[in-house]
């Protein structure tokens, strides 16, 4: 079990404050669904949680103790990034061992990707990347993931099965996931945080993403 | 081990231009004396620093960087491992340079 608490964020780039209210809260057998308007800062908010970005005042906390060192040291973090992230002239299969991920499960789940396997990142398109890389995140052994737009550039065929993938994994860890395509997000969150002018607000009813001018329900 | 492997293929991504260097440094250090090696270890971490701020210019977001944050290596710890790689290769091509050539 785990239990990630984050607060008392304050955050700022070139003196305009993107962070100062933000409350999160993951913990293992939860989904936890971020959505917020373009640049309202969930992609900082994530990095910041995954220790990469530091901001000048946090309170991390996991399982109710403070953590102050950059948690992806810690190796019980994962981050999807917004982008492509896996080195170019890596092959399919290696990085399914850097990442200690059984190939032939992914193979099972995804046959169509399964003649990927001896190709480098470097000749794959977007989506196939996108696919591979949000597997190996979410598959890899680890006790938090944050997810940055899982869903953008895959054909909802493999959406579907990349959702079925979270809620298969959230059974042994804290996911957090962001993305523009709510509904996703809105489907598959037991929990639901939108941000807004640097705080954020835990969404109970999906009318007050309509109340805060996040999305026409 | 894994993280060694880390490493090296990190090191591996910037290789070409310090190997480069340290087989000039070896040769000077041949012909100058071994004394050389003070001014060609500065030399070797300004053309590494040099590597970094480029990549840093054309990349600000880390984007090659994230592999090895999901592996549990910190920009830090990346850096600095590097840099100790690079110098213990000017030590062994030099050695290879002063005594077998």
């Amino acid at each position: 079990m785990g239990i990630l608490e984050i607060d008392s964020i304050e955050m700022s780039f070139n003196n305009k404050s993107i962070l100062n209210g933000i409350y999160l809260k993951a913990e293992t057998g939860n989904i936890t669904g971020i959505l917020g308007s373009n640049g309202c800062g969930k992609s900082t908010l994530l990095r910041i949680i995954f220790g990469e970005l530091q901001p000048s005042i946090k309170s991390l906390r996991i399982n109710s103790k403070r953590f102050s060192k950059p948690f992806l040291t810690s190796n019980d973090i994962k981050y999807l990034p917004q982008f492509h992230f896996m080195p170019k002239s890596m092959t399919v299969q290696k990085a399914f061992q850097y990442f200690k991920v059984a190939i032939d499960s992914f193979n099972i789940i995804f046959p169509e990707l399964s003649i990927l396997k001896n190709q480098k990142f470097k000749t794959l398109s977007g989506g196939e990347k996108r696919i591979i890389e949000t597997y190996l995140i979410l598959k890899s052994p680890s006790k938090f993931v944050l997810l940055d737009e899982p869903f953008s550039h895959i054909a909802p065929v493999y959406i579907k099965r990349i959702k079925d993938l979270i809620y298969e994994e959230k059974q042994w860890k804290a996911i957090v996931v962001t993305d523009h395509m709510y509904k996703h997000i809105v489907g598959i969150s037991d929990n639901l945080y939108i941000l807004k002018d640097g705080w954020s607000k835990e969404i109970k009813s999906l009318n007050e993403l309509e109340f805060y001018k996040y999305a026409n329900i | 081990m894994k993280k060694t492997q880390l490493f090296l293929k990190y090191y591996q991504s910037i290789a070409a231009i310090p190997i480069i260097a340290t087989l000039f440094f070896g040769i000077q250090i041949k012909n100058l004396g071994v004394s050389f090696i003070i001014i060609a270890l500065f030399t070797k971490l300004f053309i590494l620093l040099v590597i970094w701020f480029m990549q840093w210019l054309n990349n600000r977001k880390k984007e090659h960087l994230y592999f090895y944050f999901n592996n549990g290596v910190s920009q830090i710890e990346l850096y600095t491992v590097t840099y100790l790689i690079d110098i213990c290769i000017l030590f062994i091509i030099t050695f290879i340079v002063l005594w077998v050539f």
